[in-house]
C-alpha cells in the first residue's frame, strides 16, 4: 500500500509539468505536498477506493487546467500541424504505391520515392506551422521573441 | 476577481469561508472546505491553488506568517478586509435567497412535509 502512495506521488509530480508555468512556479511544491497529504488521508479513511477517488479528481483537474494550456501552445501545435500536413501528403502516395505494386521490393522502392518529397518539404511545412502559430514575425525574430505574446493565441495562458 | 463576481465560484466561496475563522495553509483550507460542505464539495490541488492565485491577485486573501513551528514547505493564507467584505456579501446574497424562497414556500423540505 505504501508503494501505491509513493508511485502516485511520483506520477503526480510528473503530471505537474503540464500545468501552466506561472501556477507551477508559484505553487508547484505546495500542490505536490497537498496531493500527498490528501492521498494519504483518503487511503487511511477509505482504502483503495479513496485512492481511486483522489486520482479521479486529479485526472479531472489535469483535463481542466493542464491540457487546454498545452494544446494551444506552440510545443504541441507546430509538430501537430507538421504531422498532419506530412500524413496528408504521404498517405495518398503510399496508398497508390500499394494499389499498383508489381511486387514487394518495387512497392518499397515506390514508397521510398514517394516519401522523398514530403521529407524534403518538412522544413518548409514546419516553418509554415510556426508562422500559423506565432505570426510572420516569428520567422525573422526567432521563437524566443516576446513581442508577439500578447496578441498570439499560442501563448494564451490557461487562465 | 472583481467586486461584481457574485455569486462566487464554489471554490472561491469555500476558500473564503475556510479562512473566515483564521489563517490556514493549503491543505488546511482543503480539509476545512470539505468539513464546511459536509463532504459535498471537494477540490484537488489544482483547483485549490488556481483559485488561491486568483484570490491573491484580487487582494481578497494574503499570505500570512503562520505559527512559529510551521512546516517551512507550507504557506499560510488569511482573509483581507476586502475578502471578508466579499464573503459577507455572498453570505447576505444567500440569506436573501433563502428568505425569498421561504416567503414563497418554495423550500423543498417544507413542501414535502
Amino acid at each position: 500500500m505504501i508503494d501505491v502512495l509513493q508511485s502516485s506521488a511520483r506520477i503526480y509530480r510528473r503530471t505537474l509539468a503540464f500545468y501552466p508555468e506561472d501556477l507551477l512556479r508559484e505553487f508547484g511544491p505546495e500542490m505536490a505536498l497537498v496531493f500527498d497529504e490528501d492521498l494519504a488521508r483518503a487511503r487511511r479513511q477509505a482504502g483503495m477506493r479513496g485512492v481511486v477517488r483522489v486520482w479521479r479528481q486529479a485526472i479531472g483537474e489535469f483535463v481542466r487546467y493542464a491540457l487546454p494550456g498545452r494544446l494551444s501552445g506552440p510545443a504541441f501545435r507546430v509538430p501537430a500541424i507538421s504531422l498532419a500536413v506530412f500524413v496528408a501528403a504521404t498517405f495518398p502516395q503510399a496508398l497508390m504505391a500499394y494499389h499498383f505494386k508489381p511486387n514487394l521490393p518495387a512497392f518499397f522502392h515506390t514508397l521510398a520515392v514517394s516519401l522523398i518529397l514530403p521529407i524534403l518539404a518538412a522544413p518548409a511545412v514546419s516553418l509554415m506551422a510556426v508562422w500559423v502559430c506565432r505570426g510572420r514575425d516569428a520567422l525573422s525574430l526567432g521563437l524566443s521573441d516576446a513581442a508577439g505574446k500578447g496578441a498570439d493565441p499560442c501563448w494564451k495562458s490557461a487562465s | 476577481m472583481k467586486r461584481s463576481d457574485v455569486p462566487l465560484p464554489p471554490a472561491a466561496f469555500y476558500i473564503l469561508f475556510a479562512l473566515a475563522a483564521g489563517e490556514k495553509h493549503g491543505y488546511g483550507i482543503m480539509q476545512e472546505a470539505r468539513r464546511l460542505s459536509d463532504e459535498r464539495f471537494q477540490m484537488g490541488p489544482a483547483t485549490l491553488y488556481t483559485t488561491i492565485q486568483r484570490l491573491l491577485d484580487s487582494g481578497w486573501i494574503a499570505e500570512a506568517a503562520g505559527p512559529g513551528d510551521a512546516d517551512p514547505r507550507r504557506r499560510y493564507y488569511r482573509l483581507t478586509t476586502p475578502g471578508r467584505s466579499a464573503f459577507h456579501r455572498e453570505m447576505e446574497r444567500m440569506e436573501a435567497l433563502v428568505r425569498k424562497s421561504k416567503a414563497l414556500r418554495l423550500r423543498p423540505m417544507e413542501s414535502q412535509s
